[in-house]
């Protein structure tokens, strides 16, 4: 179906819900009012033609200046017709917002994140806890009245120790004697823990060494890159990028060019577009070789490690040779790449594609058919399909559960349909078929860099259309237009149209989308980022409610994540 | 006979300084043959190939701060890691390293004491030995070292049994307790080859007893940041690795005694094949260590409960048929 | 006999000597700035909340009563095993009687559900 013929059913479905609908950059927007979100979001979820069955983010915008001030825009993907659709709604400052978390597990966290860094409130939510900043922080920072460049709030007098994070779990504890009546133990699993993938903090609750309930800590890491992204152009954005999933960092590069490619409307040429995908599928190796290295680790297999990481030398070579770094390129830019490759690049990447298939072979001498590894993956962590989606998780562990939803695949962008390549899929959706996938993604990855490589086009590496392209130093120095164009483009940066739009790539850990939000300056508005990781820790106390301590571990390897994406 | 004692006591300290400079370096080789493995150099920087390392490790444990943690029980805390070391260095008085050998016109057995129940003897000390995890968890105050505790307590209570039920197939064979008798009784057909399910459980038990890869639940460093010992900084923490390796060096002799012949072995002199062989089995624990992951702890525990301990009981029963009938 | 004995009661000493001295001269060479930071228990860098020793799961009593049966039991066979060259046959029947009835037993106890882990 279009979305013409969906914004249609929709209307026809319920007919006084809809404020009214547009197709912007290829995406349907709906836009409703408060009293009728909750039963609009219920149909497009359960209506048997749409089934929007993933929540992919909330995205707030802070009109300050208008009334009613915040746009709450939804973002749902139904698998069904491979569509997205963005259903709009404004806010008033006081107003609550009905929960969605009974639709979604997803929307859980996306609200309290929307909590958190908005304030706004939803009413009938079941733990709306402040997430990514911590328990005592005043003011909601994403709001465009806080202040930034710290005045009047990280000033002198302010005391590191005043920062308080209090559990999640309410207990009374009971006193005096009956202290030794506690059956169960809160025990604190980072975030300063050795297999907790960077500083991600869980407390469980144990009895004996299970676990009866848990509740996951995020915002260690968090760097407000939403909030640093307001403060700068696009040009300076990018390296921004680089550090949310520095495991992969590329192809989060791709994720934003793209975004703002579609809002400014500009073209890549397709050579760029070739090199934008081998650059993204290496850092969709990297970040696999990361994932497997120290997931063996967890699980107390200490050499593959090693030998991932001597793989992992040779991608981080040729990322150094066309960019000049290793692990943060910042190698994409908006139209195309920053320059071409280097003559020697063709010959690297087969050398690695060469060796790599060999390696994919090591890896699972070491690990697939051990009967140690298998019994501590299988069955662990079984997760179904729909309660998969429905959490909003999204790449290899989502499709470890059966789904075959691939952004690639789904919603292909940068010339992806020219390639001929599978979506790996599991079916049990434990622990081991989350490994088998991503092992598969190695061999599927070495493919299409393979094919991308073989047909390379020759032409430009960037595109010349002068809304974001400088003109090249030798006109500059001739021509007084050209140097005033190229300064434009440099000090202030690209102006961003007004306008809004989303656009999501896959990235090494599932969907990483951004919403971009323009308003004709060079800076956007609002960037939002949609996270895959922040989603899959989401579902981690789902995963592993009634296993034991040590398949926790297992299960924080299996989905994969990177702090630095999950707490932005 | 106080000549006799004070030989006695020079030969027990060589015995102790010998064996404990070949533990010292065998964290060195543990080190090296791991980095082997792993496509890595292992430690190269202190002396020529690294070979002062284990030296430096100790000094810079000596001038590490001593933390006792506020809410830990001092006295069994401080206790806990002379245990874990007092317990495998007491084994060495048993392990027969060779047979007699004649020096200045006298001779010398190569062994400190041959005790008729030696291995009761080893077998109590060595689960004495996991008291010092025990205690050292529970001391410490601490979530994580409560529940390496825990798990070191039901994981000796376990595997000591199916280790006892593997030797007792060695003692059939050879109708003594003493180590020394045993190792008379293979100068002919070693042990392994008698009883070879014996050997096998007697090393899983061993390594369980160890507490190391793929059995190392009481520290796994991964789910518990190694567990009874977080709370153990300087000197102390590393006489609980110093008693690791100790046991590690006992868990070599003593296969060795039991099964691999012990100083039997033709050409070379008898104490040589000694550590031949107990050398061997290390180096076996120390590539497993690199190859296998770590258990998951109900499995260890049903390994033990389910499959070694009445393979163990069937396996004595069918050795002493055979023993019986031939 | 109990000349072998000495040898035990020297490295006994030597031992627990080394364990002791060891940590006696660690904790006069080691600087000493004890904070409260570093006094506290360690619980991945928060303070440690709630009760340290929680009930242990009784699992773990009926795992340490089935072991006190089985190292009991254990401890006889040693004794006929040193002897079994003078027993023959006979040793041999009489013992399988005994580790029969261990084996009924253990066969009682898996059934019963008490070798269940979780």
């Amino acid at each position: 179906m279009d979305n013409e013929q969906i914004a249609g059913l929709i209307e026809t479905s319920l007919p006084e819900t809809i404020l009214g609908w547009e197709t912007t950059h290829d995406q349907l927007r709906i836009a409703t009012d408060l009293e009728h979100l909750l039963p609009l979001l219920e149909t497009l979820l359960n209506h048997p033609e749409l089934k929007y069955e993933l929540l992919s983010d909330i995205a707030a915008v802070d009109y300050v200046d208008r009334s009613p001030r915040f746009d709450l825009n939804y973002i749902l993907f139904s698998l069904r017709n491979e569509q997205r659709l963005i259903v709009n709604c404004r806010i008033d400052d006081r107003q609550e917002v009905p929960t969605a978390t009974h639709l979604w597990s997803a929307a859980d966290w996306a609200e309290r994140e929307v909590y958190d860094l908005m304030g706004i409130r939803f009413s009938g939510h079941p733990d709306l806890r402040r997430i990514l900043t911590w328990d005592n922080f005043e003011g909601h920072p994403l709001r465009k009245d806080f202040p930034v460049r710290g005045e009047n709030f990280f000033d002198a007098a302010f005391d590191p120790d005043s920062i308080r994070v209090n559990s999640a779990f309410d207990r009374q504890e009971p006193a005096g004697a009956d202290a030794d009546e506690s059956k169960t133990l809160i025990l604190n699993m980072g975030p300063h823990h050795p297999a907790t993938h960077g500083v991600l903090r869980l407390e469980l609750e144990l009895e004996g060494e299970t676990i009866k309930n848990s509740k996951p800590h995020v915002g260690y890491l968090h760097r407000g890159i939403e909030k640093l992204a307001e403060e700068r152009n696009l040009l300076q954005i990018i390296p921004l990028t680089d550090r949310l999933d520095y495991a992969a960092a590329s192809v989060n590069n791709l994720g934003f060019c793209l975004t703002a490619e579609k809002l400014l409307g500009v073209d890549t040429p397709k050579r760029a577009q070739y090199i934008r995908v081998i650059m993204a599928e290496l850092s969709r190796i990297m970040g696999h070789q990361l994932w497997l290295g120290t997931h063996a680790l967890d699980i107390g297999a200490m050499t593959p490690i090693f030998y991932t990481f001597a793989d992992r030398e040779m991608a981080m070579d040729i990322t150094e040779e066309v960019s000049g770094y290793r692990l943060t390129p910042s190698y994409l830019r908006i139209g195309g790449v920053a320059k071409d490759v280097t003559p020697t690049f063709a010959a690297k990447v087969k050398n690695f594609v060469q060796k790599m298939k060999t390696a994919v072979e090591g890896y699972h001498t070491l690990l697939t058919e051990n009967p140690i590894w298998t019994r501590r993956t299988k069955n662990v962590g079984v997760i179904s399909a729909a309660r998969a989606l429905n959490f909003g998780m999204t790449g290899p562990s989502l499709r470890a559960s059966g789904v075959p939803y691939d952004v690639r695949k789904a919603v292909p962008y940068s010339s992806y349909d020219d390639f001929d390549f599978q979506i790996p899929v599991g079916e049990e959706g434990d622990a081991y078929d989350r490994y088998l996938v991503r092992m598969e993604e190695f061999t599927q990855s070495l493919k299409i860099i393979e094919q991308a490589l073989d047909n390379l086009p020759s032409g430009p590496f960037k595109t010349d259309n002068p809304w974001v392209a400088a003109p090249d130093l030798e006109t500059v120095r001739q021509d007084v237009g050209a140097l005033m164009h190229r300064f434009k483009l440099v000090y202030p940066g690209p102006s961003i149209p007004a306008g809004e739009c989303y656009h999501a790539v896959e990235g090494a850990k599932g969907e990483l989308g951004f919403y971009l939000v323009g308003d004709d300056t060079s800076r956007p508005y609002r960037l939002k980022m949609r996270s895959p990781c922040y989603y899959l820790v989401g579902a981690l106390p789902e995963l592993i409610q009634g296993h034991m301590i040590a398949d926790v571990i297992t299960l924080i390897g299996s989905i994969d994540i990177v702090l630095g994406e999950v707490d932005r | 006979m106080s000549e006799l004692l004070l030989t006695l006591a020079v030969k027990s300290v060589l015995v102790v300084s010998v064996c404990m400079l070949m533990v010292a370096y065998l964290t060195l080789a543990e080190r090296k043959i791991l980095g082997f493995i792993q496509l890595r150099y292992g430690p190269n920087r202190v002396g020529y190939w690294g070979l002062l390392q284990p030296i430096a490790d100790g000094i810079k444990a000596f001038l590490k701060e001593e933390l006792t943690p506020a809410n830990a029980d001092r006295k069994v805390f401080l206790l806990a890691p002379i245990i874990s070391i007092a317990a495998p260095m007491l084994l060495l008085v048993v392990i027969p390293f060779g047979d007699t050998v004649t020096l200045f016109g006298r001779e010398f057995t190569l062994y400190l004491s041959n005790p008729d129940i030696g291995i009761l003897f080893v077998l109590g000390i060595s689960t004495l030995g996991s008291y010092g995890g025990v205690l050292g968890g529970w001391a410490s105050g601490n979530k994580y070292g409560y529940i390496g505790g825990v798990r070191s307590t039901a994981m000796m209570v376990s595997y000591e049994l199916s280790m006892a039920f593997a030797v007792i197939c060695v003692v059939l064979l050879s109708n003594s307790l003493s180590l020394v008798d045993i190792v008379h009784s293979q100068a002919g057909v070693w042990n392994i080859f008698k009883a070879p399910v014996a050997f096998l459980i007697f090393l899983i038990s061993g390594l369980a007893e160890l507490n190391r890869t793929p059995f190392d639940m009481p520290e796994a460093e991964a789910e518990l940041c190694c567990g009874y010992n977080v709370e153990y900084s300087s000197m102390k923490f590393a006489l609980f690795f110093f008693g690791e390796y100790t046991h590690l060096f006992i868990l070599g002799c003593l296969t060795t005694t039991l099964f691999l012949g012990g100083w039997h072995g033709p050409l070379l002199p008898g104490i040589i094949w000694f550590f031949i062989k107990t050398f061997a089995v290390i180096f076996l624990c120390i590539w497993q260590r690199a190859t296998f992951p770590r258990l998951r702890w109900d499995f260890v525990m049903k390994l033990e409960w389910k499959f070694l301990l009445p393979l163990a009981i069937v396996n004595v029963l069918a050795t002493g048929f055979i023993v019986a009938i031939f | 006999m109990l000349l072998e004995y000495i040898p035990i009661l020297y490295l006994m000493l030597v031992a627990i000597g080394f364990g002791v001295i060891t940590v006696i001269l660690s904790s006069l060479i080691g600087p000493k700035k004890m904070t409260r930071e570093k006094a506290a228990s360690y619980e991945c860098g928060l303070p440690s909340e709630g009760f340290q020793y929680f009930q242990t799961p009784i699992k773990f009593y009926v795992f340490a009563l089935l072991f006190l049966i089985f190292d009991l039991e254990c401890i006889f066979l040693y004794p006929w095993a040193v002897h079994y060259n003078q027993l023959g046959l006979f040793g041999f029947v009489e013992m399988l009687i005994f580790i029969c009835i261990l084996l009924v037993c253990y066969v009682y106890v898996w059934k019963k559900g008490a070798l269940e882990w979780d």
